[in-house]
């Protein structure tokens, strides 16, 4: 059994194990709002020389529950991603009766104003001028679209840059916590999960842990990004013949790789979504032109000379929208408008012809003009509808998941409160019992002091 | 379980939630629109766009109705003129019958007769805007012209039409040489020169056959003037159905677009509910706190 200055170093161990308690639970108080933070605790062990003594401060952590958080975020970030981007076309479609819809009425009300008095010259401007208009919306909105299309690209330049920037961080961070000892290595592990979760944000990744510390990641089904104190850099090359990114790592093109994450539903929007909608624009100005067309080369101008083709004629679908134009020689020319079927300035069938085109079902053979519209309005806002709920379902996963993991590595206020009394009461306890033997040690020492 | 300091982030998401739905509800009420984007609903805005075309073609018939009528209404204006023309004429003419008018006054007859004639071809050279109304196609042209001694018609047959509903055509543009001269040997213009020639020479055949000329003259411009008649009246008939689809229409349009102004204002109030409510929630919640009772 000790003797009494053994009791007093004793009880001065036992007050720095329980300053130490103080310690940890001020270290969590002062990282509630800290991202990524998992809650410190100390380990006290009874000591073989008597009293306490601190055998370590862990961080709690539930790996699994890490690991279930990494594996659901990437799917609501895609979908966000692609609701973003969805969000931005659907924005440039315009709303009803504001957008190309309108446009094309005022084009064919044009005509029906023409048919009512072919030979007025103000009638036939209006038509040249509704032409104008037209084709203008058509190019502006397939502008748009291209544009929306690009900036999906950014995103996905940026989200790759972003992942490059991520999986050097986690190689260093492999780097220092395969060298650092004990409680220094909870800090750099928190901020190495808070990167590894960044990273499932922008793409879907595996990772490994190793019995040293480190963690390996692989990236779009097996690839290595990160092996220990290596990172390996994923590379973008720009493809002809728009120029958009192709995304490789090593030299393997792994674009369509890329499942989840938000550099994937950039991917989806940019090279299938925003191009669907692209195509559909493209056909509707095809048809416009070509039926428009058509119907004008069977005419008569106001000078008794055959129709020419009223809009350029265009080369083909792909890129129809965004070539759409007035044919420059019967913008410049109003009596060119081919109104007549017989030749003479007052008939009116081929404007009336021009003018029922309205309600003829033209695109695809199934679809008026002003259907087709509204079939590619209803194409993107069901696709932009999905894509949010899908966000908000997903989202909710993640939540629920990241919930549980805060269970175990987040902080609670009450309990550090509860931990700061403790640990309070235990050093007031520890110093009293100092005192104690300190006053014990006094009367021995006054013994035989003055007889 | 553990609560934790991070499950006030819960409760902000949730506070976001209530928000969004305020401002959804405030915008609805404001604004009296229920689509503030295609995905919101994305049937209804196809709907509202099919809609929209259907009101736009509607409102084109409407338009051009309008327009026909106008012209419909000049035409009968005109052929009630000629009808009036002719009857006059025959009045003068019936005056100069017999043998007892002395040449003074046959001559005088003579000259109203010129006087008609001028009349009814000012009339059937009316031009409304530029575009002459009985020159069948050609409505750049007056339809009758005295050229190289003869009376010419510059028009042609094709009588103009307009659509003024889906499947009525109204006439707006007449082919003159049908009221004018129809299946005679000679045009109106011509008899008019030949009656006055025969009023003056007092020859009776000639009055006679002048006469029942413009008897044939009368009839075609009054079966002419009653054909307009019944476009007019199919017209007046045609818009009220236009307007009647029109109203249907809108109705669908309206449903599809326009937020139920009850409804949004319930929902106003019930999100207004739900986010004091979030934000009561966050408070109390962020209020309580072991830290208060340990002294």
């Amino acid at each position: 059994m000790a003797g009494l200055f053994g009791t007093l170093s004793m009880t001065a161990r036992a007050l720095d194990a329980q300053r130490a308690g103080l310690t940890v639970t001020g270290q969590n108080i002062a990282n509630l709002n800290t991202e990524g933070y998992s809650r410190r605790a100390l380990l006290l062990a009874e000591s073989l020389i008597g009293g306490v003594e601190v055998a370590g401060i862990r961080a709690r952590r539930d790996l699994l529950l890490e690991a279930r958080v990494r594996q659901e975020i990437p799917a609501e970030a895609r979908e966000a991603a692609l609701a973003d981007s969805l969000s931005v076309v659907e924005a440039a479609l315009g709303r009803p009766g504001e957008s190309i819809d309108a446009r094309l009425s005022a084009f064919f009300d044009s005509f029906s104003e023409l048919a009512s008095d072919p030979a007025s010259t103000v009638a036939r401007d209006g038509v040249l001028q509704q032409g104008r208009l037209l084709a203008g919306s058509f190019n502006d909105m397939a502008g748009r679209l291209e544009s929306a299309r690009r900036e999906a690209d950014v995103q996905v330049r940026t989200g790759v840059s972003e992942i490059n920037t991520l999986a050097g961080r986690v190689a260093r961070l492999n780097v220092a916590i395969g060298g650092a000892v004990g409680g220094d290595a909870e800090a750099l592990r928190d901020e190495r999960e808070l990167a590894l979760e960044q990273l499932a944000g922008l793409a879907d990744v595996s990772v490994l842990h190793r019995e040293d510390g480190t963690v390996d990641v692989s990236i779009a089904g097996g690839r290595a990004l990160v092996i220990g104190a290596s990172s390996y850099e994923v590379e973008v090359t720009s493809t002809p013949p728009a120029g958009m990114a192709a995304i490789s790592i090593g030299g393997v093109d792994i674009t369509t790789a890329l499942a989840r994450g938000r550099v994937a539903g950039a991917l989806d929007a940019r090279d299938t979504r925003i191009p669907a909608y692209q195509a559909r624009l493209d056909e509707l100005a095809y048809e416009v032109a070509r039926s428009v067309n058509t119907v004008h080369q069977t005419g008569f101008d106001l000078n008794g000379a055959a129709g020419q083709a009223f809009f350029t004629p265009l080369g083909g679908v792909a890129g129809a929208a965004a070539a759409l134009q007035l044919d420059p020689a019967i913008g410049a020319d109003p009596s060119l408008v081919a109104a007549s079927g017989t030749g003479a300035p007052g008939d009116n069938q081929v404007a009336r012809a021009l003018a029922d085109l309205r309600g003829t079902r033209t695109v695809g053979g199934t679809a008026t003009f002003s259907e087709g519209w509204g079939q590619l309005v209803y194409r993107v806002g069901s696709d932009s509808q999905v894509a949010q709920a899908e966000q908000r379902s997903r989202h909710e996963v993640v939540a629920q998941v990241a919930r549980l993991r805060d269970q175990v590595s987040g902080v609670s206020l009450d309990e550090e409160s509860a931990n700061m009394l403790k640990f309070q009461r235990a050093y007031e306890a520890n110093a009293r019992f100092f005192t104690t033997v300190n006053s014990v040690l006094d009367t021995l020492m006054s013994i035989g002091g003055v007889a | 379980m553990r609560v934790t300091f991070n499950n006030l982030n819960d409760g902000i998401a949730a506070l976001n939630v209530a928000a969004s739905a305020l401002d959804r509800a405030q915008d609805q009420l404001a604004t009296g629109r229920r689509l503030r984007a295609a995905s919101d609903d994305p049937t209804a805005a196809q709907r509202a766009v099919d809609s929209r075309a259907e009101i736009a073609t509607l409102d084109a018939y409407t338009r051009t109705a309008d327009s026909a009528e106008a012209r419909l209404t000049a035409i009968d204006t005109v052929l009630t003129d000629v009808i009036e023309r002719i009857t006059e004429a025959k009045a003068t003419a019936a005056g100069a019958r017999g043998d007892t008018a002395p040449p003074e006054a046959r001559e005088a007859l003579a000259g109203r007769i010129d006087g008609i004639r001028d009349a009814i071809l000012g009339a059937i050279n009316t031009s409304v805007g530029g575009t002459h109304l009985f020159s069948g196609g050609q409505a750049l042209s007056a339809a009758y012209a005295f050229t190289a001694g003869a009376w010419v018609y510059q028009g042609d047959s094709n009588a103009v039409g307009v659509a003024t509903a889906g499947s009525r055509t109204v006439t707006v543009s007449l082919d003159g040489q049908e009221i004018i001269q129809g299946a005679d040997a000679a045009d109106l213009f011509s008899e008019l020169d030949a009656l006055a020639a025969s009023v003056r020479a007092g020859d009776q055949a000639g009055i006679q056959a002048g006469i029942e000329s413009l008897d044939r003259a009368f009839d075609r411009t009054v079966r002419a003037q009653s054909s307009v008649g019944v476009d007019l009246n199919g017209l007046e008939q045609d818009q009220q159905q236009v307007a009647a689809l029109r109203l249907a229409s809108q109705k669908r349009l309206s449903k599809d677009e326009d937020a139920d102004l009850a409804k949004a204002a319930s929902d106003l109030a019930r999100a207004d509910t739900a986010y004091r409510a979030a934000l009561g929630a966050i408070s109390t919640a962020g209020r309580v706190s072991l830290m208060d009772y340990l002294r």
